[in-house]
C-alpha cells in the first residue's frame, strides 16, 4: 500500500480528531490553525474525495440546517483501513526521523 | 438569520450552484456556512465581496470543465442519433422527406417574399438615393405621386451641392424589327448618370455609352432575345418608338442579370435627351410633365435642405399647368418605395399580397404537416426506447439531459433536411415556380447573406416546433414504471389520434380547394363570352388600316369588315357620364356601326346602329350599365346620357359580356358608333374554314407595305390565352400542394399503422391462434384510423365551403362557386390513398405467423 500524502495524513488525522463534528469546514479550520496558514476549502476537498474513494473514509450525511441555506453536512468517519494506512505513516515516519534528534539544535 | 441581507449574495450563490454540481449540494453548504462565521466575524459587507470573490475565482476552472463534459456528452448523442436514424429506416425517411419538401417550398416562399418586399437592397449608393415625390391636393384629398417635374431633378442638382446627381426616368413602347420579326420593345429613358447612381454590372460595354444619344443599353434578356449568346456590342437595332420614325440604334453595352429583387429595371436604356429632342415629347424645360426623378443625395440628413429648395420650384409649376393641385415635394429611400402603397405611379409598385399570402399559407401548411409527422412518429418509437430511457434515468441521467439528447437526435434530422430541402428548392421547386410565376428566384447565399439567417431560423424553428413535446414527454417517464412494463401510453394515443387528425383535415383542404380550382378553371373555357368570339379575326393594323382594309373587303373568306378605336378583349376606354343624375364611370367602345353586330352583341332591346344613317348620337349600353336605374331594357330605349357637352340617347341594349378576362368585373359599358373613329383595329367576321388563307393573304399584302415587320393580330377565341396561361400556373401550385400535402398525410399515416401494427402483433398473434379471420383483425387493428379519416372529412367539409367560396371571390369576378364535384373527387381521393397506405399493414397482419410473434415471452 502507497504511503499517505501529507495533506491526506493530516486530513485523516485532522478527522479522527474532530469525531462527529468532522466536516470539511472544521477540518480546513483545524489545519489552519496547526499549520498556520489558510487553506482554501478546494484543498480540503481534494483530498476528502481521494481518501473516500480508496475506501481510507466513509461518510454521512446530516439532516439540513438554516445556517447552511437548508442544506445537508457531509461528516467523514476513518474506516478500518484508514486507521491502518495512519499508523504505518506514522511508523514509517518514525523510522524515517531515528537519529535526526539534533536536527532541531542547528547541530 | 432569517433577515434576507444575511444571506450570500443571490446571483453568486446561484452562478456557485451551477457551477458546482453536486447531488447533495454539500459544498455549497459549505461556502454559506463559511460565509456567515466570515459575516459573524468581519462583517456582512466583507463577507458578500470574500463570497463573491471565491466564486468568481473558480469560475475559468469550472467552465473548462463543464465545457468539456458537454462536448463529450455531445458527441456521445450525435453517434447515438445516427445510429437510432439508421435503426428506424422507415420513420426517419418519412420524417426526412416531409421535412424537406415542406423546407424546400418554405425556402421558394421565403425566396419570393423576400424579392418582392425588400427591393433594391444591391445598390451600393443604396442608402443615399431617394425618389422625390410630388404631393397634391386633389378634391380635398391628399395625394402622393411618384413622378415630378421633368425640369427639377436637373435644377435642384444644380443649385443644391448636397444633390450629386439626379436621375430621371421616363417609359415608352416600341417595337424592334429585328431578322424579319418585330417585338414589342419597353424602353427606358434615363439621364446617362443612371448606370452611376445605380449599380448595374455590365457584361458587356461600358457605362459612358449612354452619353450617345444614338446608342442603347440592352438587359441580359433583351440581348438574349436578339443575339443569343453572341456578343450584342457594336450591333444595331432598328427600333420604332410608337408613332414615330424608325430609327437605327447602336448596342454599347449589355446588363448582367438583374438581382432578383431588382425594384428599379429596364429591357433597353436610351438617353433621356432623345425623349426631348429626337421624339420630342416633351421640351427640356417643361414643368407641366412629370417623369420618375430618383436624387444621389450625400447623406439623407440633407434631405430637408434639398426639400426646401424643392418646394421653392412649385411656383412653376403651377405656372406651367393651370388648375394645379401640386403643394410640395417630399422624398422616400429607394428601399422603401415598395411599402408606399398610398403612391402612385410607384417606379416599383407594392408587393403583390394575394400571391404573398397564398404561399405563406402554402410554406405553413405543409411545414405544420412535416412537424405533425414528427411529434406522432417520434412519440411512437419512444415505446421501443423505453428501456433506454429508463436505464439512463437509473444511471443518473436528469431529465434536462434526456431532453438535450432528444433535442440533438431531431435536430440532426432536422439539418439532414434542411440539406435536402435546399438541394430540392436550388434544382426543382425554384426552376418550376419561377417558370409558373416568371419571378426570377435564386438561392444564393453568397449574393444574400439573409438567407444564412433564414436557414437558421427554419433550422431551430423546426427543431423546437417538433421535437419539443415529445422530448419534454419521453424524458418524463419513470424508470419504475418502464421497468415494471407499466408505462401509460394511453394519453399519447389521444394526443397523436388528434394530430392525425388535424393532418387530415389539412390535407382534405388543400385537396379539395386545388381541384375547386382546376374544375372552375375548366369553366372559364366553356364559360359563355357574352359574344360571338368564333370566326373573327382583329389586326392590329393602325396606319395600314385603310389599305388593309380595301384588300380585306375583296377576300373571299371575308364576310364583314368593322374598324374600332378600342377591342374587345384587347382594350378600352373609360370616361364619366352622367345618367338620370347619377354620375358612373363607363367603359367606353368607339367602332364603327357594324362592329356591335360583327362580334355578336346580343341585344335585348332596340337595334344596332345602322351604317350610312347619322347615330352618332345614338349609343348601345350593356345590362349592368342600366342595372342601378331598374330600367327594363325596352324602358332604357332613348334616357339621355350625358357627357361633357355631349348628349347621348341609349339605342339599344346588349347582354353583358366579357370585355376583359375574368379576374375583372363587369362594368357599365357603352358603344359609340363613328364613320371613321381614328381606328387601330381592323376587325373581320370571316365565313368558316376560310382563317388561314385570309390571314396568308392579308400578311402578303402587310409585308408589302411595311417591308422587313410582321402584322399583328389575334383570333378573338385566342384574346384570352393570357388570362387561362396565368391561371393554369396558378393550378399548378395548387394542385403541388395538394399532392404534397397528402404525400405528407399518408407518410404519417403509414408511420402511425406501423407502430400500431407493430405494437399488437402479440395480440394478432394470439387472435390468429385463437382462429380468427384475416378480415377481423384486420379491421380490428386498422378501424380507429378510418374513424379519423371519417372525423378529419367531416370537420374539413364546411370549413372548405367558405375557404373555397372565399378564396375564388378573392381571386376571380366571375366564377362557378362551391360545386359538390371537388369535394367527391378529393373525398375519393384521400380515402383511396389513406386505404392503399393501410392495406401495407394488413399485409404485415396477413403475412405474421403467431408462432414467431408469441415465442419470446
Amino acid at each position: 500500500m502507497k504511503l499517505l500524502t501529507r495533506s491526506e495524513e493530516f486530513v485523516l488525522l485532522a478527522v479522527w480528531k474532530l469525531q462527529d463534528q468532522a466536516y470539511s469546514l472544521p477540518i480546513r479550520k483545524q489545519l489552519s490553525q496547526i499549520t498556520g496558514y489558510e487553506w482554501s476549502l478546494g484543498s480540503i476537498y481534494t483530498p476528502l474525495e481521494r481518501l473516500s474513494k480508496n475506501g481510507l473514509l466513509n461518510s454521512t450525511l446530516t439532516d439540513p440546517t438554516p445556517e447552511r441555506g437548508g442544506r445537508h453536512k457531509r461528516i467523514y468517519h476513518l474506516t478500518a483501513k484508514g486507521k491502518q494506512a495512519l499508523l504505518r505513516t506514522r511508523t514509517v515516519g518514525d523510522a524515517m526521523w531515528a537519529g535526526v534528534s539534533r536536527l532541531a539544535l542547528g547541530g | 438569520m432569517a433577515d434576507p441581507r444575511h444571506r450570500p449574495p443571490r446571483g453568486t450563490a446561484w452562478l456557485l450552484s451551477w457551477l458546482v454540481r453536486d447531488a447533495w449540494q454539500t459544498p455549497l453548504g459549505d461556502f454559506e456556512e463559511w460565509f456567515h462565521e466570515i459575516a459573524d466575524e468581519r462583517g456582512m459587507r466583507y463577507a458578500r465581496w470574500w463570497y463573491r470573490r471565491q466564486v468568481w475565482r473558480m469560475l475559468p476552472n469550472r467552465l473548462l470543465a463543464k465545457t468539456y463534459w458537454a462536448f463529450s456528452m455531445l458527441k456521445s448523442y450525435l453517434v447515438l442519433a445516427y445510429r437510432n436514424l439508421l435503426k428506424n429506416r422507415v420513420a426517419a425517411s418519412i420524417n426526412l422527406v416531409g421535412l424537406s419538401v415542406a423546407i424546400g417550398v418554405a425556402l421558394v416562399a421565403f425566396l419570393f417574399i423576400y424579392s418582392k418586399t425588400f427591393r433594391d437592397t444591391t445598390h451600393a449608393n443604396g442608402d443615399s438615393i431617394v425618389l422625390l415625390e410630388q404631393v397634391k391636393l386633389e378634391e380635398s384629398e391628399t395625394r402622393f405621386f411618384g413622378i415630378t417635374p421633368a425640369p427639377l431633378g436637373p435644377a435642384l442638382a444644380e443649385d443644391t451641392p448636397q444633390v450629386l446627381s439626379a436621375v430621371r426616368m421616363t417609359w415608352g413602347f416600341g417595337k424592334v424589327d429585328h431578322q424579319g420579326n418585330t417585338f414589342d420593345q419597353p424602353v427606358n429613358f434615363v439621364d446617362p448618370a443612371f448606370l452611376d447612381v445605380f449599380t448595374f454590372p455590365l457584361a458587356e460595354g461600358f457605362p459612358g455609352a449612354l452619353n450617345d444619344l444614338n446608342t442603347i443599353i440592352l438587359s441580359h434578356n433583351a440581348a438574349a432575345k436578339y443575339f443569343g449568346a453572341e456578343p450584342a456590342v457594336g450591333q444595331e437595332l432598328t427600333l420604332t418608338m410608337s408613332g414615330q420614325e424608325a430609327v437605327m440604334f447602336t448596342v454599347g453595352a449589355v446588363a448582367e442579370p438583374f438581382a432578383m429583387n431588382a425594384g428599379v429595371d429596364f429591357d433597353a436604356l436610351l438617353n433621356i435627351a432623345n425623349a426631348t429632342d429626337r421624339y420630342g415629347w416633351f421640351a427640356a424645360d417643361d414643368w407641366a410633365r412629370d417623369v420618375t426623378t430618383f436624387l444621389h443625395v450625400s447623406n439623407t440628413e440633407v434631405l430637408p435642405d434639398v426639400l426646401a429648395q424643392a418646394n421653392s420650384y412649385v411656383p412653376q409649376r403651377h405656372a406651367a399647368e393651370q388648375n394645379e393641385t401640386v403643394q410640395r415635394y417630399q422624398a422616400t429611400p429607394l428601399t422603401q418605395i415598395p411599402w408606399r402603397s398610398e403612391l402612385n405611379a410607384s417606379p416599383t409598385g407594392t408587393p403583390p399580397w394575394a400571391p404573398i399570402i397564398v404561399l405563406s399559407v402554402i410554406a405553413t401548411f405543409l411545414l405544420t404537416l412535416a412537424c405533425l409527422n414528427y411529434v406522432n412518429i417520434s412519440l411512437s418509437a419512444a415505446s421501443r426506447r423505453l428501456r433506454e430511457i429508463g436505464m439512463r434515468k437509473v444511471m443518473g441521467g436528469s431529465r434536462m439531459q434526456l431532453v438535450g439528447q432528444f433535442l440533438v437526435e431531431n435536430t440532426l434530422l432536422c439539418f439532414l433536411a434542411l440539406l435536402v430541402g435546399a438541394i430540392l428548392a436550388a434544382a426543382l421547386l425554384i426552376p418550376a415556380f419561377s417558370e409558373i410565376s416568371g419571378a426570377t428566384l435564386a438561392l444564393n447565399l453568397f449574393a444574400y447573406p439573409v438567407l444564412w439567417g433564414v436557414l437558421g431560423g427554419l433550422l431551430a424553428i423546426i427543431a423546437l416546433v417538433s421535437g419539443a413535446y415529445p422530448a419534454l414527454y419521453i424524458a418524463s417517464f419513470q424508470p419504475v414504471t418502464i421497468f415494471r412494463g407499466q408505462q401509460a401510453l394511453g394519453g399519447r394515443r389521444v394526443f397523436s389520434q388528434v394530430l392525425l387528425t388535424v393532418q387530415f383535415v389539412l390535407a382534405f383542404i388543400t385537396m379539395i380547394v386545388s381541384l375547386n380550382f382546376v374544375t372552375s378553371a375548366r369553366d372559364f373555357v366553356d364559360r359563355d363570352w357574352g359574344y360571338e368570339q368564333d370566326q373573327t379575326l382583329a389586326i392590329e393594323a393602325r396606319d395600314q388600316l385603310e389599305r388593309l382594309r380595301s384588300v380585306a373587303e375583296q377576300l373571299p373568306g371575308v364576310a364583314a369588315v368593322a374598324e374600332a378605336r378600342e377591342h374587345i378583349g384587347r382594350s378600352f376606354n373609360a370616361f364619366k357620364v352622367d345618367v338620370n343624375g347619377q354620375e358612373t364611370t363607363t367603359i367606353a367602345f368607339d367602332a364603327t356601326p357594324n362592329y356591335a353586330e360583327i362580334m355578336g352583341l346580343r341585344l335585348l332591346s332596340g337595334q344596332y346602329p345602322v351604317a350610312g344613317v347619322q347615330h352618332a348620337q345614338e349609343v348601345l349600353v350593356n345590362e349592368t350599365f342600366i342595372a342601378p336605374h331598374e330600367w327594363t331594357p325596352a324602358e332604357a330605349l332613348g334616357k339621355a346620357i350625358q357627357a361633357d357637352s355631349i348628349t347621348y340617347t341609349i339605342g339599344g341594349v346588349v347582354a353583358d359580356f366579357h370585355y376583359d378576362n375574368f379576374h375583372h368585373a363587369i362594368k357599365p359599358v357603352m358603344l359609340r358608333a363613328g364613320e371613321r373613329a381614328e381606328a387601330n383595329y381592323l376587325v373581320l367576321k370571316l365565313n368558316a374554314g376560310s382563317a388561314t388563307a385570309t390571314v396568308k393573304a392579308l400578311e402578303a399584302q402587310w409585308s408589302g407595305l411595311v417591308p422587313g415587320t410582321a402584322m399583328r393580330y389575334v383570333f378573338q377565341d385566342d384574346v384570352f390565352d393570357e388570362f387561362f396561361r396565368g391561371n393554369k400556373g396558378t393550378q399548378r401550385v395548387f394542385v403541388f400542394t395538394a399532392l404534397m400535402a397528402l404525400l405528407l398525410s399518408c407518410m404519417g399515416l403509414f408511420g402511425l399503422a406501423a407502430q400500431n401494427a407493430t405494437s399488437r402483433m402479440k395480440e394478432v398473434g394470439i387472435r390468429k391462434s385463437l382462429g380468427a379471420s384475416l378480415g377481423q383483425v384486420a379491421r380490428l387493428v386498422n378501424q380507429r384510423f378510418v374513424v379519423l379519416l371519417l372525423i378529419a372529412a367531416v370537420i374539413a367539409t364546411p370549413l372548405c365551403a367558405m375557404l373555397v367560396e372565399a378564396l375564388l371571390s378573392s381571386i376571380f369576378s366571375y366564377h362557378s362557386g362551391v360545386t359538390p364535384l371537388p369535394f367527391m373527387l378529393a373525398y375519393i381521393i384521400v380515402f383511396l390513398v389513406a386505404a392503399l397506405t393501410i392495406s401495407t399493414q394488413v399485409y404485415r397482419i396477413a403475412v405474421v405467423n403467431p408462432a414467431d410473434v408469441l415465442r419470446d415471452e
